[in-house]
């Protein structure tokens, strides 16, 4: 069944995070006598969670603006505009590259905000982890003057345990919840990895392994093109 | 949740600056990073149309343009890498010897 | 036997062919023997096909043989076919026989020549360019011979083409041709345009039927009578044969006494059913050919190169030949055709023999007493010039008197005197040429005297035959009065041109006709031995009584620097003018103008490509914006 047409086929609540919320009778299965909520994801997935979940998952059907997300976008937008200006005002081009990684990372938050996980930790890895990485590398060949050394003060040491401590526990909890429990896998909606592994592995399969031509292709050409002149 | 319009009109104004940037900066490297700029701000509009209509193929494109902007780095800064080691200088003023 | 008379022309087009391709390679000896056997093959051919002819009854005439439809467009349509009768075997025997008289003579005289496979080549092509025209039956294929004839004696004419003089002659004579071919091409257009064919059977045919008004029959004549002047040397058109003796001497005695001049009186014989439909034709043709006949014999009279003697006399008598024509005696045209092939290509190639024992002197009055020295040119030369001048016996009182007695038959007195004029003016001019060259004191350049020597027997041989037929010719054409039948020529002729309808004259009124021709002769030859023999101080005497006359004698009437003055200088101002105006400043203009437009064009673009980064992506954002706000809006 096409996407389109399984699309039009549900009916569309406004401003509803899920086309559907299908409520089934309660299955009884051996001892485990929850009732489970059927929640209709797209392109055919589904997942049965538990109603406390529901709740704490915040899947309710849903007719206005989410404070919570107006919050989170607002704070990301505001960080992602500052971050480029802070990039176009900066005369050091590390500088401007580490204001872009900022930037990046706040983008793909908001990719998540968009309902597509699966990209926003493409986004993430590739983008703010890898190019950006590959920036600041080129940048450090090219001697742009003195280099700074390195910033000794108290402050910096500080800040940097503290905020490093502060990601570490943020991580930890996230994990600890969702291994907790029998709960199955994230939600499956719109973006998420499943939708998407389906989407590449199968109609964009062609694609998929011609951009794989194309990084080998990329990897050959930048090491033939930076060779240095002896080797001819 | 969010008007959808509120994040396309954060991509516009993400172009916007990223042009902006590319036309201000006057070293190659920062051009080149206004140039990501500009790409992330098309895949922020391909994301949000993909969940306005619902079609996933907007955020296969996505991958895809992610994963060639990753290969149009590699190359793009090979190449920077040359122009720097034949004219000492990142400058794209003086990188005109394809005039006429 | 005469299934095979369309090979005829083909024998020497084949070795043209061959002279034209190996020509480089072959021996001179190859090339001469080549070049003499096709034209002899020709010959045996035509022969053949005549005696086979003689068996023909008359009303299978004319034989016609078509080898291909050329031409098939609509209403008009003309085949490549050969047909023979009559009035083709009298043409074809001409050519085939005295052309190879004079490839024979040619081996001697341009025996040390540079070119000489182009010259036998061009020989060559000449002869079957000329028996295409001949032979052809209808007028499309004539006039492809016509044309043809026309280009040979262009190249041959300029056969030294390093010489200027000689350039600029072969020019004049093919332009000056063009201009008749102008008259005629409209002639065959009008006649297609009324019969609706260009077949001669079909012309005919029409003439006979009564389909054809005699308007329509006047316009076509005249407009073929223009490229008759042209390419037989008439008023207004003969300017370029005596600049025509630029060409070697057997060129001037082939093409330009016995065969190519002759094509527009064969024309006019051919086409003789045509022309007795209008009288006012055959009046502009007769009126013509005696006002021309006593105008080159004027100039001939006072002419002090060998050659131009001989090209003024050809002109005077192809007048002759066109009196005939004009007269209604179209067999006795012909007949002059005949004889004078002989006799005058004998004093052309005699006077070339002349030449040759010169070392190339043409002037006449560095000449004299060469009889002692050259034994067997004089008496072939005299031989030519007494048949020329009419004296009874030789050939050329036979002709000339047969159209003569028939213009004076046919109660043209006007044109029956200005022939008898022309032929006192004949006899003279012939025998002062005669008496100046071969007599009296000798006033030779001492170089010159040093060389001098009879020339080969390749060169005398046809000397001696042309001179043999140059006196027999004449008794094939009897005149009347001796017995009706003896007219063995006109008889032959008798189917392609029937007999005239004029007045008999009556034996008394023939006799004394005969008698005053004689008379005409004789006095010129007469007056000559007294002005170049007994009484010498006479010519000068008489220039300085005439000065005037004498030099618009000398100087052809000043009608070349007529023609320059009036036509030629004009165009070539007018092209010059418009050249400068138009064709450097509109056309050449207009193309340099395009290329400049490009250039600034580019240049223009050129500002775009700064090689700038920066540059090209303002020109993408440009665009960008563009598009959108043309979506937008």
């Amino acid at each position: 069944m096409s996407p389109t047409s399984y699309l039009a086929a549900l009916p569309r609540a406004p401003g509803s995070l899920y086309q559907k919320h299908h409520i089934s009778q309660s299955f009884s299965h051996g001892s485990i006598s929850n009732r489970v909520i059927r929640v209709e994801g797209w392109h055919g997935g589904d997942a049965y969670i538990s109603p406390g979940a529901i709740d704490a998952l915040a899947l309710h059907p849903y007719n206005g603006t989410n404070k919570m997300a107006v919050t989170l976008f607002l704070v990301l937008a505001t960080i992602i505009i500052g971050s480029v200006l802070a990039m176009i005002l900066s005369r050091d081009p590390a500088i401007s590259a580490l204001w872009l990684v900022l930037a990046f990372a706040a983008l793909g938050g908001l990719f998540g905000l968009l309902e597509a996980p699966f990209i926003a930790a493409v986004q993430i890895i590739i983008y703010a982890g890898a190019i950006m990485v590959l920036f600041i590398f080129v940048i450090m060949m090219i001697p742009r003057g003195e280099a700074f050394p390195p910033d000794k003060r108290k402050i910096t040491l500080f800040l940097s345990i503290f905020l490093a401590a502060v990601l570490a526990a943020e991580m930890f909890v996230s994990l600890w919840a969702v291994l907790r429990g029998d709960r199955t896998a994230g939600p499956s909606g719109l973006g998420s990895t499943s939708a998407v592994g389906r989407l590449l592995f199968r109609d964009y399969l062609y694609p998929f392994e011609i951009s794989s031509l194309l990084i080998i292709a990329a990897l050959v050409g930048s090491i033939v093109l930076s060779k240095k002149r002896g080797k001819e | 949740m969010i008007p959808l319009s509120w994040f396309l009109a954060l991509s516009a104004v993400l172009f916007v600056l990223g042009v902006a940037a590319f036309f201000v900066k006057r070293d190659l490297i920062t051009m080149f990073l206004a140039v990501e700029v500009m790409l992330n701000a098309a895949n922020l509009a391909f994301l949000t149309f993909a969940k306005k209509q619902g079609y996933l193929a907007g955020q296969v494109i996505v991958f895809f343009i992610i994963t060639v902007a990753a290969a149009e780095a590699a190359i793009g800064l090979a190449i920077i890498l040359l122009v720097f080691r034949q004219r000492k200088s990142i400058k794209a003023e003086g990188a005109d010897l394809m005039k006429g | 036997m005469t299934e095979t008379f369309w090979l005829i022309p083909l024998i020497p087009a084949v070795s043209f062919l061959i002279l034209l391709v190996f020509g480089r390679k072959l021996s001179k000896a190859w090339i001469s023997g080549q070049a003499c056997l096709a034209v002899l093959a020709s010959f045996a051919l035509s022969l053949v096909s005549f005696l086979g002819l003689l068996k023909v009854p008359h009303s299978n005439l004319p034989l016609v043989k078509t080898l291909f439809s050329w031409i098939s467009a609509g209403r008009f349509s003309a085949g490549l076919s050969f047909h023979f009768d009559p009035l083709t075997a009298v043409m074809v025997l001409v050519v085939t026989g005295v052309g190879f008289l004079i490839h024979l003579y040619s081996v001697g005289y341009m025996a040390r020549d540079r070119s000489y496979a182009r010259y036998f080549a061009l020989l060559n092509l000449f002869t079957f360019a000329m028996l295409l025209l001949v032979m052809a039956s209808n007028m499309v294929l004539l006039f492809v011979g016509w044309e043809g004839v026309g280009l040979c004696s262009y190249l041959l004419i300029g056969f030294w083409f390093e010489k200027p003089s000689a350039a600029a002659a072969g020019q004049k004579a093919f332009i000056v041709n063009r201009i008749g071919d102008a008259g005629f091409l409209l002639g065959l257009l009008f006649m297609f345009l009324f019969v609706g064919s260009t077949e001669f059977r079909a012309i005919d045919q029409a003439v006979l039927g009564g389909n054809l008004s005699q308007g329509a029959a006047t316009l076509v004549c005249l407009l073929l009578f223009i490229g008759a002047c042209g390419k037989s040397a008439q008023i207004p058109l003969y300017v370029w044969l005596p600049d025509a003796m630029e060409g070697p001497t057997p060129v001037s005695a082939l093409i330009h006494a016995a065969t190519m001049v002759t094509a527009g009186v064969y024309m006019v014989s051919r086409l003789n059913l045509l022309y007795s439909l209008s009288p006012a034709a055959l009046q502009v043709v007769a009126a013509v050919g005696a006002a021309t006949a006593v105008y080159a014999a004027s100039m001939a009279l006072v002419q002090n190169d060998i050659k131009r003697i001989l090209a003024y006399s050809t002109i005077s008598q192809l007048g002759f030949m066109f009196i005939g024509c004009g007269v209604g005696a179209y067999a006795a045209g012909m007949f002059h055709l005949t004889t004078h092939a002989f006799f005058k290509s004998l004093l052309f190639l005699a006077a070339g023999s002349v030449l040759h024992a010169l070392s190339g002197e043409q002037d006449i009055r560095k000449m004299g007493g060469l009889r002692r020295h050259l034994p067997l040119t004089y008496p072939t030369f005299l031989v030519g010039a007494i048949a020329i001048a009419g004296v009874p016996f030789f050939s050329g009182f036979f002709s000339k008197d047969a159209i003569l007695s028939r213009a004076f038959a046919g109660g043209h007195t006007a044109v029956w005197l200005a022939g008898l004029l022309a032929a006192v003016m004949t006899a003279f001019y012939m025998f002062r040429l005669v008496l100046l060259t071969f007599h009296g004191r000798e006033r030779l350049d001492p170089e010159t005297k040093k060389h001098i020597h009879e020339s080969p027997p390749v060169m005398t041989v046809p000397l001696v035959l042309l001179a043999l037929f140059s006196v027999g010719a004449g008794y094939i054409g009897l005149p009347a009065v001796l017995g009706r039948d003896l007219n063995r020529f006109f008889r032959f002729l008798e189917p392609v041109i029937p007999p005239g309808h004029e007045a008999a004259l009556s034996p008394g009124r023939e006799w004394s006709l005969i008698l005053a021709s004689v008379a005409a002769a004789l006095a010129g030859i007469a007056a000559a031995l007294l002005f170049y023999g007994r009484r010498p101080s006479i010519p000068g005497w008489l220039v300085h009584r005439f000065p005037g006359l004498y030099k618009l004698l000398l100087n052809k009437y000043y009608v070349d620097e007529f023609y320059g003055a009036a036509i030629v200088n004009p165009l070539i101002r007018g092209s010059e003018a418009i050249y400068r105006h138009f064709d450097l400043k509109v056309i050449d203009g207009a193309v340099n103008g395009a290329g400049r437009l490009a250039t600034l064009a580019g240049r223009a673009l050129n500002a775009l490509q700064s090689g700038r980064l920066k540059d090209y992506a303002l020109g993408l954002l440009a665009g960008l914006i563009i598009i959108l706000g043309a979506l937008l809006l």
